[in-house]
């Protein structure tokens, strides 16, 4: 038995997987340096973790909301596809501080983000990256709003302790 | 009984771990934190799931304490271990004295879960624990190392 399957078939979710990977990093190395890359690591890391934890707790055994990928099993593509939520944090936190969203905005800004990523799920459901077996994509909004603003606590948490650069 | 026993230790663990002085930037901290999540989550999905060298108890109190021994007790107990390392590692027997509590804390943990039927071994053995927590530890400190220099070049850490 393989303790991390590779996939038989290279099939659509590989490939959708693969390119999302490609084009999302890209994307972010071409975006001007706004943050140390200690912190970049530390907001993918951070991405991934929260992943984890809700696919660890809503995907695993006997609650089993969702698969990812192609089986039930933990895949290499499963732990490669916490990599995606990086890029996507990261980009939310480079509009946020650059447009030094405030107040109001902040709300209009989570409520509109997390839109956008129950859309991308939704795109990724298509892809049979997820495969909803008890999961709808409208639970997923108020799960990126909490975790949005999560990720705003973090990345304020990480500023606090930069040192001021006189 | 699990879940109150695991939210026990677990407890006692970060009221633990919270109150003791810190070796290690809060940067390092959160890294090896979300690290050391990560990857033993994925261990023990490979071991439970992929693999079925452990058999799991279907019933939902054993999950829920078997989710808080691999996101937080472990993780946790590893954590503050690479931290007091960091003071440890200069005396030979402080550094012995952490590994053997390491371990106790590890096997306690793993011990009470087996116990009470959360997860029994299948094709595994306290021996294959111990390796794989050594693993963990060495690979997290030397993750550390490298994510160290990397703070120092950016002037983060003196």
């Amino acid at each position: 038995m393989n303790p991390l399957p590779f996939p038989v078939d290279f099939n659509i979710n590989e490939w959708f997987v693969i390119l999302s990977l490609g084009i999302s990093y890209i994307g972010i190395f071409l975006l001007p340096n706004r943050l140390p890359a200690s912190i970049l690591i530390l907001i993918i890391l951070f991405s991934a973790t929260i992943a984890r934890i809700f696919d660890h707790s809503l995907a695993g055994p006997n609650l089993n909301l969702y698969n990812l990928m192609d089986s039930g099993k933990y895949e290499l593509f499963d732990f490669l596809s916490y990599l995606l939520y990086g890029p996507f944090a990261y980009v939310f936190l480079y509009i946020y501080q650059k447009y030094s969203i405030k107040g109001l905005y902040l709300l209009l800004y989570i409520a509109a983000s997390s839109v956008l990523a129950v859309t991308y799920e939704w795109i990724t459901v298509l892809f049979n990256v997820f495969t909803f077996e008890k999961w709808r994509s409208i639970y997923s909004y108020p799960v990126y709003l909490f975790v949005q603003s999560l990720t705003i606590v973090f990345y304020h948490l990480l500023q606090k302790h930069l040192p001021v650069k006189s | 009984m699990s879940i109150t026993m695991m939210i026990t230790i677990i407890m006692f663990m970060l009221i633990a771990y919270f109150s003791t002085k810190k070796y290690l930037h809060i940067f390092e901290q959160c890294f090896l934190f979300f690290l050391l999540l990560v990857c033993y989550t994925s261990f023990l999905s490979i071991i439970t799931v992929n693999l079925e060298l452990w058999k799991l108890s279907e019933k939902s109190q054993h999950l829920i304490a078997f989710r808080l021994y691999g996101m937080l007790f472990v993780p946790i107990t590893l954590l503050w271990a690479i931290d007091l390392w960091q003071t440890a590692k200069r005396s030979f027997y402080s550094s012995a004295v952490l590994i053997i509590c390491l371990i106790a804390t590890l096997f306690l943990g793993d011990f009470l879960l087996r116990n009470d039927e959360v997860y029994q071994y299948r094709q595994w053995n306290q021996w294959m624990s111990l390796i794989v927590w050594v693993i963990t530890f060495l690979g997290a400190l030397f993750a550390q190392k490298l994510f160290r220099i990397l703070l120092r070049k950016e002037g983060i850490l003196s």
